[in-house]
C-alpha cells in the first residue's frame, strides 16, 4: 500500500493529474532515464508522464481489473439495501422502499446483541491477541541458530493453513468435555472441564483459538520490520552499556513502531469482522447469546430467510462503521507523525 | 410379465444423507420448517387443496412387473430381501428419437468425465434412444448455483432442484410458470398411460409437484419418515436389556448404560423424535377451529421438558452438547448408544461398520407414545425433488423427455433400473454371488447419479447385504407408519411468510440454550411470547386463511 502510494504521487493516474499541478514543487524523484528533459521546477506534462510511466501503469491494470470487478461492481449491489429486493424481479424491478431496512434493522434487539458480542470479541483480540504476534516474532528474532529458527518459524505458521472446523474440532477433543484432558480428570476422579459448552468461557476459548491458529502468522510482518532494523546500532548500544531490556525498548520497539501502527489500524477498520466460520460452528454448543456476531447475524438474515435486503442492509451499516473508523485512526496516526496507511500529501 | 420378488426401490437415504452432509442438520432444518413453501405470492397466497388437484395429476396405476417380499402397510416403502435373479424389462423399447437434451443436476461426489469421454453415458444414452448430456453441479452449494440459474433465467432442456432448495429460492411460484414448461397436458389423468413408470409413482408425490393450479414438476416420492433415533442393538443385547417402549423407560436405558469413566453415554441429539413419542404435531394443529402451533402444544413442551432432563443427567455426549458434527462416529464406536438421524445413516453405518466389526447391529429405536398414547409420526414432504422440462419446446420434444424420465423412473428390479444406476453389466458393474451389482474399475471412474436425479421411483428398502436390515426396517415401518400424523395442510404447497420464517431461529436458538441448561424451563413462556410477536401470530393468520381458502376449516 505505501509503496504504490509513493509511486502515484510522483507519477499519478491520469484523471488526479491537474488538482497536483504546481503542488509544492516537489521534484520528481524518479530520475528521468531517457533522456533528462525533465524540468526539475515543473512537473512534466500528462502526456509526458504517460509516455515515461506507461510500463508502470500497465503493470497495474490486472490489480485495477481485479478490484474494478470483484470490489467497485459487487459495490454497486449496496442499492438493494433501499429496497425489498427479490432475485427473480431483480434491481430494476424491485420495489424501492427508501429507509425501512434500516428502521427494521436498528430496532431489531438481536441486531444490537450482536453488534455487542462484536465488539466485545474485538476488544478482547485487540488486548489479548494483537501484542502477541509481536512478542512472538521478537522471540523469533533472536533465536540465533538459523535452522532451529526455520523450524520454529514452520511451526508456528503451520496452525494459519487448518481451517476452523479443524481447530474448533481439536480444541473439542482436547478441552471438550468428552475430550483429552476432561478423560484423564475423570479417571482420576475429579469433575471434567466444561469450558467448551461455558458461555462464560467463550471469549476465552474463542481467543485462544485464533492465538493458536493465527499467532504464529501474524509474525511475518513484524519479522520483516525486525530485518530492516539497522544491526549496528545494538552494537553501538552495546558499547554504551545497553542491557537486553533496553536494546528492545529503545532500538527494537521504536523500529516496529510504524508496523504496528499500521497494523493496528488496519485492525480497527475490521473490528466488525471478527470472522464467521468460528463463531457459526460454535454457536449451539455455546449459545447464541454470547456467540451471533454480526456476520452470523447477516448469515441468518439473509440465507436463512431470504432476505437479501435486510442483509445487504446490516453489511452496509458494517463497511460504513469501518470505513469511518479507519480514517479516524488514520487521522491519529498522522497526528502522532505516523504514516498510517497512506502518505499525507 | 414374469413376477419377480423385487418392486421398486430407491436409495432416497443415500441421497438425504448426501443432501445433507450432516443428516441430522438437512432434517433438523427440514422438520422445523415444516411445510415447505414453493408457491403463492411473496409471503402471500398458497397452492391449491390436494382434493381439487386430482384434475391436474396422473391417474395412478401401479406397475406389477416386479412384487415385493414385504409388502408396505400404511404407506411404509415395500421391502425386498433379495436382489433377483433375473431383471424384468418394464419398457418394451427405448423412448428416445433421437433428440439431443441438456440436463442439469445437482452430484454429490467427484464430477465424472464428460459426454464424449464416458461409456457410461454413452451406454444409458444408447438405451434411452436420445443424447442427454449432463451439467452437474455441486450438491453441496447447489443453492446458491441455482439461485443464479433461476434469477438469469438460463435453464437446461431438463433442470432437477431438490426440494429443500425450491423452498429456498425466492419467489419460485413465479419463476416456474415462466421458466418451465406446462406438463399438464400430458400428464394429467389418463395421459399419463403413456408413460407407465410415471404414472406408477405415489400421488401425493405428483401433487407437490402443482405450481399456480399447474403441474409442473416430475416428483421424487421419498419414504414417509426422514429421520429417527437409531440405536446400537448390538450393544444393548450385550447388556441383556430389551428396548424402550415409554419416555420413562427411555430414561432409565440412558441411566443404566451412562459410563462417562469408560468414555460411554447414552445418548445424542434426538429432540425432533422425541416430539413425535410426545404427541406435537410437525407444524400446526387444528382443533376447535384454531390453529395451534406446535411451539404452543404441551406434548412439545413435555418433550423440551424431557430433553432438558436427560441433559441434566449427564446423559448426553459431550461432543454432541458442543454441537459437535461426530454423532455417526460417536454412535459407531459405542461412544453413545441412541442417536437420531437420518434413516439412511442405517446403512450407511453397515456399509462402514461390517467389514471391520461383523456383529455391529443398528435398529430403529420401537416407536412408542407417552402414558400409553400413541406417538405422533411426523410426515415427510411428499417429493425429495423435482424435475422440470424447460418451457418453449415443441410439443414432440417434451414427450421426448418425458419418456427419457419414464426410463428413469424404472423401479428395483428391472434392467431400465440396473441400466440408469450401474451401466451395463460386464463393462461397468459384475453381478457378485448374491446377484447385487459391483462397479467395475471402468465403473467407479465412470458410473455416476446423473440419470438416477432425473426422475423418482417409489421407496424401498432394497439394502439386501446386510443382515436383517431389510426385515426389521420394514418392521420397523410397518408399524410406524400407522401412527403417521393427519397434517390439516398435506398436499399443499405453502410459501411461509418471511416474518414466520424469521421467527424461527431467535426460538429455535433458545430452545438450544433451554435444552443445554443454559437457561431454565420457565425462559419458554417468553420465547414462545416472543415468536407469537415477531411472526408467529401472524404465521397464524395466514395459515388460517391458507385452510379457509380449501375449505378444510
Amino acid at each position: 500500500m505505501t509503496e504504490r502510494t509513493v509511486t502515484t504521487s510522483e507519477a499519478p493516474p491520469p484523471s488526479s493529474a491537474p488538482r497536483r499541478r504546481g503542488g509544492r514543487g516537489r521534484p520528481p524523484a524518479v530520475p528521468d532515464h531517457r533522456g533528462g528533459h525533465a524540468s526539475v521546477r515543473a512537473r512534466p506534462s500528462l502526456s509526458a508522464r504517460l509516455r515515461r510511466d506507461w510500463q508502470l501503469l500497465l503493470m497495474t491494470l490486472p490489480a485495477i481489473g481485479l478490484l474494478a470487478v470483484f470490489h467497485y461492481t459487487p459495490t454497486l449491489g449496496n442499492v438493494i439495501a433501499f429496497q425489498e429486493y427479490n432475485p427473480w424481479d431483480g434491481v430494476l424491478g424491485s420495489p424501492w422502499v427508501g429507509l425501512t431496512q434500516f428502521e427494521r434493522l436498528f430496532t431489531d434487539p438481536r441486531f444490537w446483541s450482536a453488534v455487542g458480542n462484536t465488539l466485545m470479541i474485538a476488544a478482547v483480540q485487540l488486548v489479548f491477541f494483537f501484542p502477541i504476534p509481536i512478542a512472538l516474532a521478537i522471540l523469533l528474532d533472536s533465536v540465533l541458530s538459523p535452522r532451529l529458527r526455520l523450524v520454529l518459524q514452520s511451526v508456528v505458521y503451520m496452525p494459519h493453513f487448518f481451517s476452523w472446523v479443524l481447530v474448533v474440532t481439536l480444541f473439542q477433543q482436547i478441552l471438550g468435555g468428552a475430550g483429552l484432558f476432561s478423560q484423564m480428570l475423570r479417571q482420576n476422579g475429579y469433575a471434567p472441564l466444561e469450558i467448551m459448552t461455558d458461555p462464560d468461557a467463550f471469549l476465552f476459548v474463542v481467543t485462544s483459538q485464533m492465538i493458536w491458529k493465527d499467532a504464529g502468522w501474524g509474525t511475518i510482518i513484524f519479522l520483516a520490520a525486525l530485518a530492516a532494523v539497522n544491526q549496528n546500532l545494538y552494537e553501538s548500544a552495546a558499547v554504551d552499556g545497553a542491557g537486553r531490556w533496553r536494546r528492545m525498548w529503545h532500538i527494537t520497539l521504536p523500529g516496529l513502531r510504524p508496523v504496528i501502527i499500521l497494523l493496528l489500524i488496519l485492525k480497527l477498520g475490521d473490528i466488525l469482522n471478527v470472522g464467521f466460520e468460528q463463531f457459526y460452528l460454535q454457536r449451539d454448543a455455546f449459545g447464541s447469546n454470547v456467540s451471533e456476531v454480526l456476520d452470523t447475524f447477516i448469515y441468518h438474515q439473509t440465507l436463512v430467510t431470504g432476505n437479501f435486503s435486510a442483509g445487504a442492509v446490516a453489511g452496509l451499516v458494517k463497511g460504513v462503521v469501518g470505513l469511518v473508523l479507519i480514517l479516524l485512526a488514520n487521522k491519529l496516526a498522522h497526528k502522532m507523525g505516523e504514516h498510517g496507511i497512506y502518505r499525507r500529501a | 410379465m414374469p413376477s419377480h420378488p423385487l418392486r421398486p426401490a430407491i436409495r432416497r437415504r443415500r441421497f438425504l444423507g448426501l443432501v445433507g452432509a450432516s443428516t441430522t442438520a438437512a432434517l433438523t432444518a427440514g422438520a422445523l420448517s415444516g411445510c415447505g413453501s414453493g408457491s403463492g405470492g411473496g409471503g402471500g397466497g398458497s397452492a391449491s387443496d390436494a382434493g381439487s388437484l386430482d384434475d391436474l395429476i396422473p391417474t395412478h396405476i401401479p406397475f406389477e412387473g416386479v412384487t415385493p417380499d414385504i409388502k408396505g402397510r400404511h404407506g411404509a416403502p415395500d421391502g425386498f430381501t433379495a436382489y433377483p435373479e433375473n431383471f424384468v424389462r418394464a419398457m418394451p423399447e427405448a423412448p428416445g428419437r433421437g433428440g439431443h437434451y441438456t440436463a442439469m443436476t445437482p452430484l454429490w461426489g467427484p464430477i465424472p468425465p464428460g459426454l464424449g469421454a464416458n461409456s457410461f453415458f454413452d451406454y444409458v444414452n444408447g438405451r434411452l434412444g436420445a443424447t442427454v448430456e449432463f451439467n452437474f453441479q455441486d450438491g453441496n452449494t447447489v443453492i446458491d448455483k441455482m439461485n443464479a440459474v433461476i434469477a438469469g433465467r438460463d435453464v437446461a432442456d431438463i433442470t432437477m432442484i431438490p426440494d429443500w432448495t425450491i423452498n429456498l429460492i425466492p419467489q419460485f411460484n413465479r419463476a416456474v410458470g415462466e421458466l418451465f414448461e406446462d406438463l399438464t397436458p400430458h400428464l394429467a389423468g389418463d395421459a399419463a398411460r403413456a408413460y407407465p413408470l410415471l404414472a406408477n409413482l405415489d400421488s401425493d408425490a405428483w401433487r407437490w409437484n402443482v405450481f399456480n393450479q399447474r403441474l409442473h414438476g416430475v416428483p421424487w416420492p421419498s419414504e414417509p419418515f426422514g429421520n429417527w433415533v437409531l440405536y446400537r442393538r448390538d450393544l444393548m443385547e450385550e447388556y441383556g436389556i430389551e428396548p424402550p417402549s415409554s419416555p420413562d423407560d427411555l430414561f432409565a436405558i440412558g441411566e443404566e448404560v451412562n459410563d462417562p469413566d469408560n468414555n460411554r453415554w447414552a445418548f445424542g441429539d434426538f429432540n425432533l423424535s422425541m416430539r413425535q413419542v410426545f404427541g406435537a404435531p410437525k407444524q400446526w394443529r387444528y382443533e376447535g377451529g384454531e390453529l395451534v402451533h406446535m411451539f404452543e402444544t404441551d406434548e412439545w413442551r413435555a418433550s423440551v421438558e424431557y430433553m432438558r432432563k436427560v441433559f441434566d443427567a449427564g446423559l448426553v455426549h459431550p461432543d454432541i452438547v458442543a454441537q459437535g458434527d461426530n454423532a455417526k462416529e460417536l454412535l459407531n464406536s459405542g461412544q453413545i448408544v441412541f442417536n437420531q438421524d437420518g434413516i439412511g445413516a442405517w446403512h450407511e453405518a453397515y456399509m462402514q461398520m461390517l467389514g471391520d466389526n461383523p456383529d455391529f447391529r443398528l435398529d430403529l429405536m420401537p416407536v412408542f407414545g407417552n402414558g400409553g398414547g400413541d406417538p405422533v409420526m411426523h410426515r415427510s414432504d411428499p417429493s425429495g425433488q423435482s424435475v422440470f422440462v424447460r418451457k418453449g419446446m415443441e410439443p414432440e420434444q417434451v414427450e421426448e423427455i418425458l419418456g427419457i424420465l419414464d426410463f428413469c423412473a424404472a423401479p428395483f428390479g428391472t434392467r431400465e433400473y440396473m441400466d440408469y444406476r450401474y451401466g451395463e453389466e460386464g463393462v461397468h458393474h459384475e453381478l457378485n454371488d448374491d446377484g447385487a451389482p459391483q462397479l467395475t474399475d471402468t465403473g467407479n471412474a465412470e458410473v455416476n447419479d446423473g440419470y438416477y436425479f432425473l426422475s423418482g421411483r417409489p421407496p424401498a428398502v432394497t439394502e439386501s447385504q446386510y443382515p436383517d436390515f431389510v426385515q426389521w426396517k420394514c418392521d420397523w415401518y410397518n408399524h410406524a407408519a400407522q401412527f403417521t400424523e393427519e397434517d390439516p395442510f398435506a398436499g399443499i404447497r405453502i410459501q411461509r411468510p418471511e416474518r414466520f420464517s424469521a421467527a424461527e431461529t431467535p426460538m429455535t436458538d433458545r430452545v438450544e440454550d433451554i435444552i443445554r441448561g443454559r437457561e431454565g424451563l420457565g425462559a419458554l413462556d417468553e420465547a414462545v411470547a416472543n415468536w407469537r410477536r415477531d411472526g408467529g401470530d401472524e404465521g397464524r393468520e395466514f395459515y388460517m386463511k391458507v385452510l379457509q381458502e380449501h375449505g378444510r376449516d
